[in-house]
C-alpha cells in the first residue's frame, strides 16, 4: 500500500465532508472513522461513497462491503488499490 | 389496514378482471362502507387523525370517505398493474409539469420522489416508468412473501428497480444501493411522513412534534439530489400528477442535523398543504400521532 495513495485518501475525506481545520496527518490511519475514531456521521458515511466514486472512479456495490471498505482509512485504500489494478 | 395480504390482493385482483372500472365506485362504497362499519378500532384511528389534520371534530362523512376512496384506490392499484401505455396514462387526467424532474436530471445528481401516504403513491411511479424515466422504489420488505414477489414482478417488467430497507438497521450504510442509484442519475422514489425507519428527525406536523422519516434527508445531503415533493391525488374519477419544487439538503461535517430539520420542516408543510386539501385520501389506517386513550399505535410500516 502507498503512501502516496492513503494520503489521498485522507485529503479526499477533509475536501469531501469539508471539514475544517483539519490536515491529512492528523488522520490516523487504523483508526475507525465512525464513533471514537473520527467521529464521522450517518451523513459522512454515505458522502464517503459519493466522494470514492468521484475521486477514484470506484464503487462501493453495497452495505456489507461498505461496512468493510469504510473500517479506517487504510481500508479505504486497500479498496481502491484493489479496484484499480 | 389487514389489506396487505396474498389472498386479499388475489381476490382485488379478481374483482378489477371481472368488473370494468365504471363500476368500481358503487363497488368501493360497498366494500369502504363495510369496513367502516365492522373496523371500529381502525375507524377511531382514523377520526383522529382527520380531526388533527382539518381542526374540526365532526368529520364523520370524512372517515367514511376514506373507507370509500381506499377501496377505489385498491382496486386502480391492481388494474394499473396490468396496464401500460396509454390504458395507464389514460388514468391520469390533470398534470404538473415535470420541470423539476427534469432540471434534477439534467444536473446528473439524481432526484428524490418523496410523496406521503395520499392517493394513489403507486400510479405515479408507474406513470413516469412509462413515460422512460429509470425508476428505483425505496421500500421496506412486507410480512407476505408472495405481496414482495407480485411487487417485484410488476416492477421488473416496467423496469423499476427496488431497494429495499431494513428497517432495524441503524448503519449509515444500510441505503448505499439508494446512493449509487442517485450517482447513476436515476429517480428514488419513497415514502416520507410514516415513523417506520430508524432515522427520524422531530419537526412539526399539523401543529404536533412529529418523528418523520429523514432518509430522504440523508439521501439527498450525500448525492447533492433534491428532494421533490409529489402527490398523486384521486380527482373525481381519474389521478393528478403534481410536482412540487425540490427542496436541496446541503451542510458541512458537524451541521447536518440543523440542515435537516429545516429541510424536513419545509417538506413537513408542503405535504400539510395537500392532506389538507385531500384529507380523505391520507392513508393511514392507524393513529398517527398516538394522541387516542389506549388507541392503537401499531402498523407504521411504510408501503412503496
Amino acid at each position: 500500500m502507498s503512501e502516496d495513495l492513503i494520503s489521498k485518501v485522507k485529503q479526499m475525506i477533509i475536501e469531501s465532508l469539508r471539514i475544517e481545520g483539519m490536515s491529512p496527518d492528523e488522520i490516523e490511519t487504523d483508526a475507525p472513522l465512525f464513533g471514537e475514531g473520527l467521529g464521522l456521521d450517518s451523513i459522512d458515511a454515505l458522502q464517503l461513497v459519493v466522494a470514492m466514486e468521484k475521486t477514484f472512479g470506484v464503487v462501493v456495490p453495497d452495505a456489507a462491503t461498505g461496512t468493510k471498505v469504510f473500517a479506517s482509512v487504510r481500508s479505504m485504500a486497500d479498496f481502491v488499490a484493489e479496484k484499480n489494478q | 389496514m389487514g389489506l396487505y395480504n396474498n389472498i386479499s390482493l388475489f381476490f382485488i385482483n379478481l374483482f378489477t378482471i371481472l368488473v370494468p372500472r365504471p363500476l368500481f365506485p358503487p363497488a368501493a362504497f360497498l366494500w369502504g362502507g363495510l369496513f367502516y362499519l365492522l373496523l371500529a378500532e381502525i375507524r377511531r384511528s382514523v377520526r383522529a387523525n382527520l380531526q388533527v389534520v382539518t381542526g374540526r371534530t365532526d368529520v364523520e362523512w370524512l372517515v367514511f370517505s376514506t373507507f370509500y376512496k381506499f377501496s377505489i384506490n385498491w382496486c386502480d392499484v391492481m388494474l394499473m398493474m396490468r396496464l401500460k401505455g396509454e390504458r395507464l396514462q389514460a388514468l391520469i387526467n390533470r398534470r404538473s409539469s415535470h420541470r423539476p424532474l427534469d432540471d434534477a436530471l439534467a444536473a446528473g445528481n439524481g432526484a428524490i420522489l418523496v410523496s406521503p401516504h395520499l392517493g394513489n403513491w403507486e400510479l405515479g411511479g408507474l406513470g413516469l416508468a412509462d413515460l422512460g424515466y429509470r425508476i428505483n422504489v425505496l421500500t421496506f420488505r412486507e410480512p407476505d412473501e408472495k405481496v414482495n414477489q407480485m411487487r417485484e414482478k410488476v416492477r421488473m417488467e416496467r423496469n423499476i428497480g427496488f431497494i429495499y430497507v431494513d428497517r432495524n438497521d441503524t448503519s449509515p450504510l444500510a441505503i448505499i444501493e439508494a446512493v449509487n442509484a442517485l450517482r447513476r442519475n436515476e429517480i428514488l422514489c419513497l415514502l416520507g411522513e410514516r415513523d417506520g425507519s430508524s432515522s427520524t428527525v422531530a419537526v412539526s406536523f399539523f401543529g404536533r412534534c412529529t418523528e418523520l422519516p429523514a432518509g430522504a434527508a440523508y439521501l439527498s445531503m450525500a448525492s447533492g439530489a433534491p428532494v421533490i415533493p409529489v402527490f398523486v391525488p384521486l380527482e373525481g374519477y381519474r389521478y393528478a400528477t403534481l410536482m412540487e419544487e425540490p427542496i436541496f439538503f446541503s451542510g458541512r461535517h458537524g451541521q447536518h442535523a440543523d440542515a435537516i430539520k429545516e429541510g424536513i420542516a419545509r417538506l413537513a408543510g408542503v405535504f400539510e398543504r395537500y392532506i389538507s386539501r385531500y384529507p380523505d385520501q391520507w392513508y393511514n389506517f392507524f393513529d398517527f400521532w398516538k394522541i387516542r386513550p389506549g388507541g392503537s399505535s401499531s402498523e407504521p410500516q411504510a408501503k412503496g
